[in-house]
Order: C-alpha cells, then structure tokens, then sequence
C-alpha cells in the first residue's frame, strides 16, 4: 500500500492505518528500537507505543515521509524508555554499543555547547551544508545506529571510505557546533 | 540530565534528511550505472590504445583505491580544483576487481578483505592489536599510495589532544619509511608524506604516499611507522610530539601491486638539441629522452650533464597547460611565479638512469589526473600529442 493511501487510512480513523504501517515498516522500526534497547520487552512496548503515537497524531499532522516520520518517533520513544531504563537503574543490552557512538560523536565537545542554541536548526544546517553521499554515511551512523559494515553494505562502498567519511563529518559538526557556540 | 545527549539530539533531524539516507536502491542503482559505464569507457579507450599504439597496449591495471578518492577528492578542495577539472572523478569506480589478498601484517597472517566489483569488502578482519595491515593500495611507475590500518589497543591514546595541539589537529604518526630508491644510492629508508584519515576507537587509519621512486624494490615494499603523537604549537612553531613511540612494520608484497598505465605522447620535441617525449599516468607527467652514451659520452662528462639538467629545469620552469579533448585547458604554473586559481603539479623532480641512458624530469600531479582526457600536453612551447 502506498504511503499517501495509509495516512488517508489514519485521517478516517481506520485501524488497518495501524496494522498497514505494521506490515510496511514494522521491521525497520524494531530494528531501530531493538539497537536501542536491546531484544527486549521494552523494545515491544516501545513499537507500540510508536504505532500509539501514529494513531494520535495523524492528524493533525500529515507527514510527507510516513517512513521518515515514523523512524523519528520510534527513536525517540526508544531514547524516552532508554532513559527510564536508566534512571531505573534497570539493565539495558542495547543492539549497540551507544557509549562508544555517543563519545565518537560528541569527540570531547561539552553538551553545554548546544543547551543555549536551538539544536534542531543548527543540526539541519550542518546536515544541509554536507554533500549528500556523507550526510547519508553520517545519518545512517548516528540516526539510524547502523553498523559501518552494514552502511558500506548498503550503499556500495568501502568500509574505510565510510570510516574516512565518518572521521570528516565528524570532525566537521565539531568545528560547525563550537562555531554556533562562540556566536552565542 | 541525558547519558546520550548528543544522540538524542540527531532525532530532530529533519525527515527529508533521514528519506534520503534510507533510499538505498537509488544509490546503489545509480552507482552499478556509473559503475558499468566507467567500466565501458575504459573498455573502448583501451581498444584505442591498442589500435593507434600497440606498443603501450597494456590493460589497465589499477588498485583499489576507494580510500585514496576520499583522500583526493578532500585534497580537491583544499586545492579549489573545479568541479569540471581534469581530475579523475569516482576514482572507487576506477577499483579494477582485487584478486590477490593485498595486505600482508608484520606478524599476522589475517586475510585482507578482498574487494568486489562493486567496491565492497566481501571479507575483511581489522588488525590485531599492536599490528597493521595495508589495506589498499595504487601504484604508477614512479608512484606508491598505500592505506595502512593500526590498532592502536594497549598504547592508551586518549580521545582528546593536548590543550597545545593545533585546531583540527587529529593525532598521526611522525615518520613513515619505506625501501623504495627515491634517489640513486639511496634506496633505505625513504621518507614518505602521510596523511591520517580517521580514528575508529583504536584503529587508525592513514594514506602514506611517496613519489618520484626510481625503482621499486624487487620483492617486497617494507613501510615502517613510527611515533604516534600531535602537531603542537609552540609561539609560531609547529613542532611534533610523540604520545608514543611505537614502531610497526608493514610489508606488501611487489607482486600484488598493479601499476595504472602511462600513455605517451605519439611524438617527440627537440629540447636543446635533445628529442624529448612525455608519458603521463594518473600521479605522474614525466618528460624524457633517450640518449647514446656510445655515440655521444659527454653525458658522461659530469658538466655537460650537468648543464643539460639545469637548462632542461629552466625550459620547465613555466606554465604548462593540460588541453582536454572536449576543449578545455587548465594551465599550471608550475613553478614559474605566474598565479592561478589552481594548481595541477605538486613537486617537480630530476632524474637519470644511466643504465638506461635515459634522463628527464618528473612531475607529481597534486591529484590524479584522468589521462583518459588529455588530448595534448604543453610543457612552454613544446606540444606532447596522446593518441585516443
């Protein structure tokens, strides 16, 4: 079913909106979730909770990207839990090694540098100013918590030329962040 | 307070950032295209090659060397070549089909990850702590690029650099030495340029290149790295130091290198009473002549030689002007103190094989030129024509 043909589904209140998304895009938001959390209860809960939110805010809204959109809020439901989960001091196995992308992506940058500046303008301007092919290396990466093997996979090339990538980008958001913060 | 603030906050990217990045069948769609029509391309300029000038008909034979077009195409925009610039473009697609494990540990016997048609590792172990593996490699005649991988585990390389290292500094090794005859008499120990590419937790990778190489060695190309540490400042200093003093060795067997081909110009031009000829590979224009030291044994005679050398350099130092066979002309140069927006030619060397009679001048292209397009080449008022 086309993407248009499901959220008209969700404007008329239809239940098979829900179970369509399922069969579409079920799989990639576990495996969102489940990098996250880890094969776990939680992780379950957290893709119903996602199907929730769907359902309770289509509509209003009405996304251009049902894919997109709903990866976004399957993460963010997951790092919700995932906080929990960690507040809770409950165990947490995540698919992942979060620590390791977390500190390879922050590369020593204090979180103070983005809490006074709007993170979400000033992470879209840095994702617009890359060329496309490393936006997608990093997205892939940091979005969506894939592997480097698995991105080379994906799209056709080296492993080192994603670790290379990566290394740049990186580098690159760094010098982007701190400029943001020194024109505070 | 957030344990992965930084990760969190990539979940307010916008959504036309994160459909782009899970189109994948366009991407790899539109990369099997480029992929078959570069492949195409080569083809029939192959067949021309073959047909005008049967003497050089030589496949080509390239290395992978998708690492090296990252390198490269970063280089481009440090140097502000333009897009349209004679640079050989996508050189991962230029990666003929690796056959051979191209790496070779110190002390492992891990199999390299050998690359498809596509690009891709198929198979591939990083090194074992303490050790590395060359991971890709392209050579010309007078050319070396390797792709080396560390691991670094044990050595303790903290994350962050000293508060005295230089902005964007990234840590990198001091040295890497080679046996490669760089100069006649001096074929140890040869100094090579290094470029670091990334740091994957402790893994390091870096692009060590060297060039204007008399002769490679016949065996094995040794290449030894030492000292990890940081460019530091020091007032108006840059001064190097070390976090650690390691020294590991990596060896590339001479066999499994391919060499990418030259093309020579179909004619030769009288240079100060010398017939001169140029071939041009991807790295390398190198300018040369034959000479009879039978007939003629002033070449022998250290001044004479001498004299020809200096006003053979002279002759070279100006412009010199890459015409395209779609029209274009992108002018180096070189190293006459005329400005250009950009600059084509990294370093210019002398050279003679007396062995061969044979003596010229080199010169290392900044990036690697794509041959395929040179219609003719002029070095000051002498025209070099290529065969297509």
């Amino acid at each position: 079913m086309e993407d248009k043909q499901i959220i008209e589904l969700y404007f008329a209140r239809d239940e098979l909106a829900v179970s369509a998304t399922q069969e579409k895009y079920g799989g990639l938001l576990s495996g969102i979730a489940i990098k996250i959390l880890g094969e776990s209860q939680a992780a379950e809960e957290c893709i119903n909770d996602t199907y929730l939110s769907l359902w309770r805010t289509i509509p209003p809204e009405s996304p251009d990207n049902l894919r997109a959109y709903s990866c976004k809020i399957a993460r963010n439901m997951a790092f919700n839990q995932l906080r929990y989960n960690l507040a809770e001091k409950r165990s947490v196995h995540a698919g992942v090694s979060l620590d390791e992308l977390e500190e390879t992506l922050s590369d020593g940058i204090s979180p103070q540098a983005f809490e006074d500046v709007d993170f979400k303008i000033v992470v879209n301007e840095f994702l617009e100013s890359l060329k496309p092919e490393a936006r997608k290396v990093f997205l892939k990466r940091y979005f969506f918590l894939d592997t480097i093997p698995q991105i080379a996979a994906d799209m056709g090339i080296s492993e080192s030329k994603v670790k290379s990538l990566l290394f740049r980008t990186r580098a690159r958001f760094k010098s982007h962040i701190l400029g943001k913060e020194k024109l505070k | 307070m957030k344990k992965y603030p930084f990760l969190e906050a990539i979940g307010t990217v916008d959504e036309k950032f994160l459909e782009e990045a899970l189109d994948d069948s366009k991407e790899q769609e539109r990369r099997q295209i480029s992929m078959n029509k570069r492949k195409t391309v080569m083809i029939m300029i192959a067949a021309a090659l073959i047909f005008t000038m049967a003497a050089t008909a030589v496949a080509a034979g390239i290395s992978k060397i998708s690492t090296l077009g990252n390198y490269f195409e970063d280089f481009s925009e440090y140097l502000k070549i333009p897009d349209e610039g004679p640079i050989m473009r996508n050189p991962e697609d230029y990666a003929n089909e690796v056959t051979t494990e191209v790496t070779t540990t110190a002390q492992s016997e891990d199999v390299n990850g050998v690359v498809n048609a596509a690009g891709t590792v198929d198979t591939y172990t990083p090194p074992a702590p303490g050790e590395a593996k060359i991971t890709a490699v392209s050579a010309s005649e007078r050319s070396l690029f390797v792709t080396i991988e560390f691991n670094a585990s044990g050595l303790d390389i903290p994350q962050e650099l000293p508060e005295d290292a230089r902005s964007d500094e990234v840590y990198r090794f001091h040295a890497a030495y080679a046996n490669l005859d760089k100069r006649v008499g001096n074929g140890f120990k040869c100094l090579g340029g290094i470029v670091p590419i990334s740091r994957e937790g402790d893994i390091f990778t870096l692009v060590a290149h060297w060039d204007s190489i008399n002769d490679f060695p016949e065996d094995e190309i040794v290449v030894t790295l030492s000292q990890i540490g940081y460019i530091a400042i020091e007032g108006i200093d840059k001064v190097f130091k070390s976090v650690s003093d390691v020294e590991v060795e990596v060896r590339l067997p001479v066999d499994q290198i391919n060499y990418m081909e030259s093309i020579k110009s179909t004619n030769t031009v009288d240079i100060f009473g010398n017939e001169y000829a140029v071939k041009v590979s991807p790295y390398e224009l190198i300018l040369y002549s034959e000479y009879d030291s039978s007939v003629d044994d002033s070449y022998d005679n250290y001044e004479v030689f001498e004299k020809t050398a200096r006003e053979l350099l002279d002759f070279c130092k100006t412009t010199i002007e890459f015409h395209m066979l779609d029209g274009k002309v992108y002018i180096d140069p070189a190293f006459s103190l005329k400005r250009t927006d950009f600059r084509i030619i990294g370093s210019m060397h002398g050279f003679v094989f007396r062995d061969e009679n044979v003596f010229g001048q080199e010169f290392s292209f900044e990036l690697p030129l794509d041959t395929t397009q040179i219609d003719y080449i002029m070095i000051n008022d002498a025209r070099f024509d290529f065969a297509h």
